[in-house]
């Protein structure tokens, strides 16, 4: 490979021109010495040739310099001493050098480690073949909106869609499944997927092992296959090529491996959360098989056909819902055209990142493009300081001779310095950086794993070091065409910068502004995240343990499933330290539950108005062990067992039976078709789906009506639910051996990691606030030691004069918090504007909250009066003598 | 004989160079040697003033220098002519010849042939 011709001849130069040097001197010593050899042999003495070879030769150090322009160019010898004399100024001035560094550092840094995030969550394709073709459908329910934007899919509508959608090349249903592993080591529980057949084929993915599933393989009986994904074979199986055909024991039963998904594959996951170890056939029950508005189970992929658009095939989907919904759904017992049906198509990039993340991305890429911007008037900032700093230097170099270009170079030279080593470190900063926020994701989090630092990364990080670098050279560039020399080497140092006062003043108040804008955003978070935390802690979450109890033994009917529990709350009751123990579905804050309409008998309502509420159902210790206090009535009790009745939350009670006594009230609820009225003994707490839900419309009905397998064991002890757990678990195993319990925690962790994502967003954006204020504080303080230092004189002689501290530091300090005022007012009323965007992420606090904004006012005004403090002690310190000698 | 008295013209010493050269690799001091030996001594260039010349015909490419044994036994960098430096000293000759020709005829010139 043939480098270009100046790239070559400065890699020679670089990193030959030491062998250059040596080369060079080497044929200057051959010529004297046979020049001098020519002589003696003409009858000169030795010493007497060697002098006249010399005289000769003529000028050594001219023809030394000529030559190595000549071997270097001169262009490049010139930046040679450029950059020498750049770093000798960095050593000179170590402050300047470190401040601008780290400044720089930080920009470039949070800039790409937010980049990384974004382009490996949101903006890279999904590694999918032909991946903007796939969505995923989602169904709406106009009527229903309080309870849930847009549902799942219900399976037998999904059928309908198959026959008459042809816009779709393909769809898959798919839903989650968990199963207990047993006969390979410990059991434990692996998490599934239940997928149909030609699921992988509609991703674009081949197995690397065996095949995918057969159509004929969806039908009941006949679905005992798995395929595994490529990290369950490697840990399971050890990455064994002849696990095709070997049976695997799940929930009890044996399962025959066909096909081993390769290590690239990446499931969709539509329902977050981690990602499949384990894929079966899915196998739609007759009960899924009807048409209707309800019973939203599946997840629903589709990829488009290939010159079909999004709008096309939406119509499609909607002429198919238009009709079920004009039939109604008699099972549903919802009458024709009593509720309106409609699909949704979401691209399944949007659907498998989340709205939430998509932006808390967007917020973050805006706070670290705030802090670029801070960033950048810092260094602007900086370097007009510098520069008035140099301008005697170049009005001197200017008089001798130097021309103007040449110092222009000298300029950009060490801007290109100074932004070079500012993007490495930033690089580097932004290496670590990335790997930190990977690291710290929370598990909400989708496609983290694919946050890398990508090539498109290290570019912007370029193109910030360019942005950098052209600030850093044109500034002091545009500044050095204005000055007439002489003027400046007349000038005193205060004369030379006055002009430039002003600009840099600008710069000091537009960063004070866009740190007060990004500080009020951070603390409108930071508040937010406490409401939220105080929120989430209506209940009593100390010494709680939770855990899912899977058991690999299938159960064929409910009344097994209640024995089993029922059996494991009695040993777990008689574990020591146990104050109550219940099963439970779903936790608090962990989502909803089953939804349902809510009415009573002795407060009917219109057919159509519809209040759906969270049907929680629970054993007789459940208010105890997740501390819902008791408001009215009595809790559940083993003497109801058999009687229709039920508890309700507080919300429940006053929303929908206003004005009179719930207790004896009459719930009428029909699952399975069959109405029930339920009678209500107990009022309890209010409690939520979400930390940012408001509270539920909650239902708790016994749990020996309805139990499913797999629900979350809670304990409530009277020591530390760490101490507590060997002796909970050993009482469950004590009742069936192979009962797998993944992941014992409390119920603290797990309400903790229900406002994790929002912490780390919070956390991040602090982090940015943080940087923006030091950074202003930096400015600011630049600022200040500097118009002290102008003053120097005059505080001196004042001072001499017997003036008062005070009155000599009046006007620095007043200018001090003009300049933050002026920024504070700016900022403010800028968040004042932008406060829109922000209200998506904030609760329980208005963008506009006032107490928000005089914090951020106090702490700037704080922030402005330490950067005063230290130029301003120098100021007084000073003696007269030394104030009226420095000029 | 290397020194001489007729003053060189700036733009000749890279010609001679070149010429010097192209009869075979010569060091530094051979150049020199050489170049007073074909002009009988009437050229005089200032010795050190052929390196900057030599450095800067290497770098456009019309000489290569290698290192090597000089004929008395000591390391000497050798200069070579490149074939892009034959080519050179092909158009410098005819430009200097036809210059040459051209000044010679001016100067030669009397009024009555004018």
């Amino acid at each position: 490979m043939k480098l270009p011709a100046p790239l070559r001849t400065w890699m020679s130069f670089a990193f030959r021109r030491r062998q250059g040097e040596r080369d060079m001197e080497e044929e200057f010593r051959f010529h004297l010495r046979r020049r001098a050899e020519d002589l003696q042999r003409q009858g000169m003495p030795a010493a007497m040739a060697e002098r006249r070879a010399r005289a000769e030769f003529g000028g050594g150090e001219r023809y030394r310099e000529e030559c190595r322009e000549a071997l270097a160019g001169r262009w490049w010898l010139e930046l040679g001493a450029d950059v020498r004399y750049g770093l000798r100024q960095w050593r000179r001035k170590p402050g300047f050098t470190a401040v601008a560094l780290l400044t720089l550092a930080v920009g470039i840094g949070a800039n790409v480690a937010v980049f990384s995030m974004l382009q490996g969550i949101l903006l890279s394709a999904l590694p999918y073949s032909r991946s903007q073709q796939l969505y995923v459908v989602h169904e709406i329910v106009p009527q229903w909106s309080g309870y849930g934007k847009s549902f799942q899919v219900n399976a037998g509508n999904y059928l309908l869609w198959q026959k008459r959608c042809p816009a779709f090349a393909g769809m898959a249903e798919m839903g989650e499944e968990n199963f207990v592993l047993t006969g390979r080591g410990d059991p434990r529980q692996v998490r599934g997927a239940v997928v149909p057949a030609g699921f992988f084929a509609l991703l674009g993915t081949r197995t690397q092992l065996g095949r995918g599933f057969l159509p004929v393989e969806q039908e009941r009986g006949r679905d005992q296959e798995v395929v595994l994904a490529d990290d369950m074979w490697r840990r399971d199986f050890h990455a064994d090529p002849a696990v095709i055909g070997r049976d695997v024991m799940l929930n009890g039963a044996p399962y025959t491996v066909v096909g081993v998904l390769p290590p690239t594959f990446r499931f969709p996951a539509v329902w977050g959360g981690d990602a499949p170890e384990i894929f079966k056939p899915v196998v739609l029950a007759s009960y899924d098989l009807d048409p209707g508005i309800g019973n939203f189970r599946y997840s629903v992929i589709a990829r488009l056909r290939p010159g079909a658009t999004a709008e096309q095939a939406l119509r499609e989907l909607n002429t198919v819902e238009a009709g079920i919904a004009r039939r109604g759904d008699p099972v549903r017992h919802i009458a024709p055209g009593q509720f309106d049906l409609r699909a949704q198509l979401v691209p399944l990039r949007t659907a498998v990142v989340g709205e939430a993340t998509a932006r808390a991305l967007a917020m973050l890429t805006g706070a670290a493009a705030l802090l670029l911007l801070i960033v950048c008037a810092n260094l602007a900032n900086l370097l007009l300081a510098r520069s008035s700093d140099r301008a005697r230097e170049v009005a001197v170099r200017g008089a001798l001779g130097a021309n103007r270009g040449r110092l222009a170079r000298q300029f950009v030279t060490e801007g290109l310095l100074l932004a070079t080593a500012g993007g490495a470190l930033g690089l580097a900063l932004a290496f670590a950086g990335v790997r930190l926020l990977v690291r710290a994701a929370p598990l909400g989090i989708p496609r983290v794993e694919n946050v890398h630092f990508h090539m498109s990364v290290v570019l912007v990080a370029v193109g910030l070091a360019g942005v950098a670098a052209l600030i850093f050279s044109v500034l002091p560039v545009l500044w050095l065409a204005r000055i007439p020399a002489a003027a400046t080497l007349q000038a005193t140092t205060a004369q030379a910068g006055r002009g430039r006062g002003r600009l840099r003043h600008g710069l000091v108040v537009v960063e004070v502004s866009l740190c007060a804008l990004l500080l009020t955003g951070a603390l409108l978070l930071v508040r937010s995240l406490a409401r939220v935390t105080a929120a989430s802690q209506w209940m009593e979450q100390q010494n709680v343990l939770a855990f899912p109890v899977l058991t690999p033994g299938a159960f064929h009917a409910q009344a097994e499933i209640g024995r089993f529990y029922d059996a494991v709350l009695e040993k777990v009751r008689q574990t020591p330290g146990v104050v109550a123990a219940t099963f439970t579905p779903v936790l608090p804050l962990r989502g909803g539950s089953w939804g349902d309409d809510v009415v009573f008998r002795e407060a009917p309502r219109a057919p159509g108005d519809t209040q759906l509420g969270d049907f929680y159902f629970i054993s007789p210790d459940f208010t105890q062990a997740m501390g819902l206090p008791l408001l009215q009535g009595r809790r559940l009790s083993e003497s109801d067992r058999g009687r229709d009745v039920v508890l309700i939350s507080d919300r429940v009670a006053r929303q929908l039976l206003p004005g009179r006594d719930p207790i004896g009230a009459h719930l009428l609820w029909s699952p399975n078709s069959k109405a029930v009225a339920r009678e209500v003994i107990g009022v309890v707490g209010d409690t939520r789906t979400a930390p940012e839900a408001s509270p539920a419309l909650a239902i708790y009905v016994p749990l020996w009506s309805f139990a499913e397998p797999g629900e979350t064991l809670v304990v409530r002890t009277r020591m530390t639910a760490a101490a507590a757990a060997p002796a909970v678990r050993q009482a469950v195993w004590a009742v069936n051996p192979d009962a797998a319990m993944p992941r014992v925690q409390t119920l603290q962790s797990l309400l903790a990691a229900s406002t994790a994502p929002r912490r780390y967003e919070t956390t991040l954006a602090a982090l940015f606030a943080l940087c923006a204020e030091a950074l202003a504080a930096i400015g600011l303080y630049g600022v200040m030691s500097y118009a002290v230092s102008l003053r120097a004189h005059e505080i001196g002689v004042r001072m001499a004069l017997g003036a008062r501290p005070v009155d000599v530091l009046r006007p620095v300090l007043g200018r001090s918090l003009g300049l933050t005022g002026l920024g504070l007012a700016l900022g403010l009323g800028a968040a004042k504007l932008l406060a829109g965007l922000l209200s998506g992420f904030l609760y329980g606090i208005s963008p506009n909250d006032p107490a928000t904004y005089l914090l951020v006012a106090l702490l700037l005004t704080g922030m402005a009066l330490l950067a005063v403090y230290g130029p301003a002690r120098r100021a007084l310190g000073m003696s007269p003598l030394s104030a009226l000698r420095c000029e | 004989m290397i020194t001489g008295s007729t003053q060189i013209l700036p733009g000749m010493l890279d010609l001679l160079i070149l010429k010097a050269v192209s009869l075979q690799p010569e060091h530094g001091y051979g150049v020199l040697l050489r170049i007073g030996q074909l002009s009988g001594g009437a050229l005089q260039i200032e010795q050190g003033a052929l390196y900057p010349a030599l450095y800067r015909l290497a770098r456009r490419g019309w000489l290569t220098a290698s290192w090597g044994i000089s004929e008395n036994h000591q390391r000497a960098k050798f200069y070579q002519l490149t074939t892009a430096g034959q080519r050179r000293l092909r158009e410098e000759t005819d430009a200097w010849e036809s210059l040459a020709g051209a000044m010679a005829t001016v100067l030669k010139a009397r009024l009555e042939e004018a």
